[in-house]
């Protein structure tokens, strides 16, 4: 049985996607803008921002690296938002928990991203 | 060999499904492994955009519903809070909120270490501290001192504040230290308010002097005991130094000392436990006033400076309240609603510790579980209370209190504690009525509900007037009716040593025979000017006060400074008080430099040490960070005392790394070549040894300056956490100067100093600065963002003008 059996449709449509020209940046676009929505609710956002990401890309191995892309815009979002709070350099000096964070966000874009071999 | 057009290699559709099951399990596994712990509990904290931890960073405005009407608050670039209501309610409902939005998790901490229930979050390591302060009824004392202020203006700020800090539990982030500890702090009350009063009273007055006292008297002789722990410090510079001066006619020293019954003194375990929980030997404060007619702008002039613990956030709470008869800004101790220390339109205020005597200590005849109280034999009244432990097993313990207040006991040896603070004090009223006050007058009356903890207050106001009071419930103690002194375990059987109407817990008499009438407290009225640094509050008080008294060099620096000044012909301005707080001249120089230095020339040192001791040539004795001298001087100083201290506590079998034992520095250095501390040994030696092992340590440490040393790397965060604690500065100062830094223990504990640093012309304003910064969130721009002038001895303006930009604007209706 393959993967095609159980999602026919889906693969199908993904394989043409991925045919198009510049398909790849826009899911990682798509990944960011889901990454940092869902993301802002729960941490799985940031697994499913890389998840869509990686499905667009060509290789299992580009799909990783567009999940980590993903969550690393993400991470920057974030940045962002504590900037807006004036907390992005007290943030950005608070060893090791923004760095954890950071990985968090790179972590879990890439195992979002690992989806690309499965669909 | 076949390929998906993925780039990864597979064999045939069996491996295709098994490389995708793979890869869906890692996958799938990963987020499943975001539910375990601990993986959990690091995204729920940590993760970017929804950690709980980045929550609390928020700081946007917000429109909130108050039922006691509009308020607004404005954060000033200090984050320093300035409210604004038309009522009194709707103003510390909106103080309630904007000090939990910065400093919830710090209002929990202080109300669980009261309330003896740190284990709950922390784990068993805070057992003994649990059990201590449940033992202490800290938290029955906050209850009877609440029923005592409730009715009053100053409860009903109370309770409006109390709602203000609950709406901000309810709908505000939790703190990002709660998140750690994954807890939700409990509803705040009024009672954890007065739990607050009872924290700073404790920290103030809190003192088992007298028990450690007992115990080296036993072990010494009375020639050794009499020589290194005198009564009365040999100094000219008390607080009150006209012995007319604010005291009643015919004044005198009427401190008997009576006949007591021996008692015995208590084992160590006992003092070992409490010793954990008392008031620290180096907390003090510096103080002073000038009258208006002496001062630049012919207003008073109040400095302060507290020397409180230094820790990360703040011990001290800085805002800014404006509404109905306020306009009143300072610092308080977050909880407590009103400014303790600070400013308003008319006046200005301050404290330092008196170090008076108001705890006293009880010993029974016991039997069969009873003890004998005069001719009766009483049953102890007794309390179950479960200690709750996070990650262990609760423990059970059952409390015991006698007529005179709670039991403490440890190897089988009871004693009982009566303190002021277990009555019903009514210091928040007080405080309410500072913050209102118009004047000299208002003050003068407040201060007399001032019941604890006992304190030197200086008060100016905008007409020049100037006010000495000393303040706080001190008891007078008697036995067969004559008054004693209150440094000794009284026989409780036999009712020695009892204060008049007190009843712990219950109510107390303040103005009647069992305490110090106001007007006999020592006192001054309108002095040309008074400095206050924790020295002995007058030569011959007309009632016993305490003797716990601060080594002297302060008080005699500040006036030393103060006299020279007057002496000119300079009146007393503001820069004037600055230079003063920065002062980091150390009197414990004095004599011992240069007995040092002769004694090396006569004892003789390695070659390897002559460039510390070289360092102290012409040295201008001053602790600043740039100095060698100041550098092996510090070290000196402590391996002097050890020396000192040590023979004589071995053989007598006491505990000679027990530096709560150590004679005092100012003794140490006054001690000749004939003391009994040299008997057998050579002073000159001794000095060398301390020298010799100072150079030790600090060549073992890496040290150059002094600044290496005396750095703020030892204010450190309860958490002690990298991104918890501050950066580091070097810093000028000594435990003994007037700019004072107590560096503390190697652990980082024990560290005290400049917790707050103030200057005013009343009713205009002044400087300030905070040993940090005023929001406890670790995330605000404001966490930090004053530790570097503080090091440095730096100013910002501290005026009663309302500035910022609004954060919380409370709507709705007044009740």
């Amino acid at each position: 049985m393959s993967a095609d059996d159980g999602v026919p449709g889906l693969s199908k449509r993904l394989t043409a996607f991925r045919t198009r020209p510049n398909a790849w940046l826009g899911a990682i676009g798509l990944g960011i803008v889901v990454g940092a929505l869902l993301g802002s609710v729960h941490w799985v956002g940031l697994f499913a921002g890389g998840a869509v990401a990686g499905l667009g890309q060509r290789t299992i191995l580009r799909g990783v690296g567009a999940g980590a892309l993903a969550g690393l815009a993400v991470w920057f979002v974030f940045l962002a938002t504590l900037r807006l709070d004036a907390a992005m350099l007290p943030a950005l000096g608070s060893m090791p928990i923004i760095a954890v964070s950071f990985g968090i966000a790179v972590g879990y874009g890439a195992f979002g991203g690992l989806l690309r071999g499965v669909v | 060999m076949g390929s998906s057009g993925d780039g990864v290699p597979m064999n045939g559709p069996s491996g295709q499904t098994t490389r995708r099951a793979l890869l869906a399990a890692i996958a799938g596994g990963s987020v499943a492994a975001g539910t375990l712990s601990p993986v959990q509990g690091y995204l729920q904290d940590f993760a970017p955009l929804s950690g709980d931890v980045w929550e609390s960073a928020a700081t946007e405005s917000r429109d909130l519903s108050s039922p006691y009407g509009p308020a607004t608050v404005r954060y000033d670039d200090w984050g320093v809070p300035h409210l604004e209501a038309d009522s009194e309610a709707a103003l510390f409902y909106a103080a309630g909120y904007a000090q939990a939005s910065d400093r919830l998790f710090q209002m929990d901490l202080q109300r669980r270490v009261m309330r003896g229930r740190l284990s709950e979050v922390v784990g068993e390591s805070t057992l003994d501290s649990d059990e201590f302060h449940r033992r202490m009824g800290f938290a029955e004392a906050a209850e009877v001192t609440w029923q005592e202020t409730k009715s009053s203006p100053a409860g009903d700020a109370t309770e409006a504040f109390t709602e203000g800090v609950n709406a901000f539990r309810r709908d505000g982030p939790l703190p990002p230290e709660c998140s750690l500890l994954d807890y939700e702090p409990r509803e705040w009350s009024p009672v954890d308010t007065m739990l607050m009063e009872k924290q700073i009273s404790w920290g103030l007055t809190g003192s088992f002097r007298t028990l450690r006292h007992a115990n080296l008297r036993g072990a010494l002789d009375s020639a050794t005991y009499d020589e290194l722990y005198p009564r009365r410090l040999d100094h000219d510079y008390p607080i009150i130094r006209d012995a007319d001066g604010g005291l009643p006619d015919g004044a005198s020293d009427t401190s008997t000392t009576g006949d007591a019954t021996h008692i015995d003194p208590p084992p160590a375990p006992l003092l070992d436990w409490v010793s954990g929980f008392e008031t620290e030997p180096w907390i003090g404060s510096n103080s002073w006033g000038v009258h208006g007619d002496h001062t630049d702008s012919g207003r008073a002039m109040v400095a302060n400076d507290p020397h409180l613990t230094l820790m990360v956030p703040p011990v001290w709470y800085e805002l800014h309240l404006t509404g109905p008869e306020f306009d009143t800004r300072g610092v308080t101790f977050p909880g407590v609603p009103f400014v303790v220390i600070g400013q308003n339109q008319d006046g200005a205020w301050g404290f330092t510790n008196v170090g008076a005597d108001v705890i006293d200590f009880y010993r029974y005849e016991t039997e069969d579980g009873q003890y004998r109280y005069r001719d009766e034999w009483r049953d102890y009244q007794t309390t179950e209370e479960t200690i709750p432990v996070s990650g262990g097993e609760d423990r059970t313990i059952t409390r015991k209190q006698t007529v005179h207040g709670p039991v403490l006991e440890r190897a089988g040896y009871e004693v009982a504690v009566a303190w002021t603070g277990h009555g019903p004090t009514r210091t928040t009223e007080a405080i309410y009525d500072y913050n209102r006050s118009t004047g000299f007058d208002d003050i003068r009356e407040a201060t007399e509900k001032f019941d604890e903890p006992t304190q030197n207050l200086v008060y100016g106001d905008s007409e020049g007037n100037l006010l000495y009071y000393a303040t706080g419930a001190i008891p007078i103690r008697r036995i067969d009716g004559e008054p004693v002194r209150g440094d000794r375990i009284f026989d409780g059987s036999a009712g020695e040593g009892e204060w008049s109407d007190f009843e712990p817990f219950a109510s107390a008499d303040w103005d009647g025979d069992g305490f110090v009438p106001f007007e006999e407290k020592p006192h001054l009225d309108n002095p040309d000017y008074v400095g206050t640094a924790n020295q002995r509050v007058v030569d011959d008080p007309e009632h016993y006060l305490g003797e716990a008294y601060s080594d002297p060099y302060r008080g005699i620096r500040v006036y030393q400074e103060l006299d020279a000044r007057f002496q000119s012909d300079e009146p007393f301005d503001r820069a004037f008080s600055r230079r003063l707080h920065d002062d980091a001249l150390d009197l414990r120089t004095e004599g011992l430099v240069d007995d040092l230095r002769a004694a090396a020339d006569s004892v003789g040192i390695p070659d390897e040490q002559t460039r510390w001791m070289d360092a102290l040539d012409g040295w201008n004795r001053r602790m600043t960070v740039d100095s060698r001298a100041a550098l092996v001087f510090q070290f000196f100083v402590r391996e002097l005392r050890r020396l000192v201290a040590t023979p004589i506590l071995s053989e007598a079998g006491l505990d000679p790394e027990d530096e709560s034992l150590y004679p005092r520095t100012w003794t140490v250095q006054h001690l000749g070549p004939d003391s009994v501390a040299f008997e057998g040994r050579d002073r000159d030696e001794v000095l060398v040894d301390a020298f010799t092992a100072a150079v030790d340590t600090i060549t073992d440490e890496g040290y150059e300056v002094y600044g290496d040393y005396n750095d703020t790397s030892a204010i450190r965060h309860s958490f002690d956490q990298d991104f918890l604690n501050y950066p580091t500065y070097p810093t000028d100062g000594s435990p003994e100067t007037v700019n004072n830094y107590h560096r503390g223990a190697p652990d980082n504990t024990n560290i005290a100093g400049s917790s707050w640093r103030m200057v005013v012309d009343a009713g205009v304003g002044g400087d300030c600065i905070l040993p940090g910064g005023n929001d406890g969130v670790f995330l605000s721009p404001n966490y930090d963002d004053q530790l570097k002038q503080w090091a440095n001895t730096a100013y910002r303006d501290f005026t009663l003008d309302v500035d910022g930009d609004v954060r919380f604007r409370f709507g709705g209706d007044e009740q």
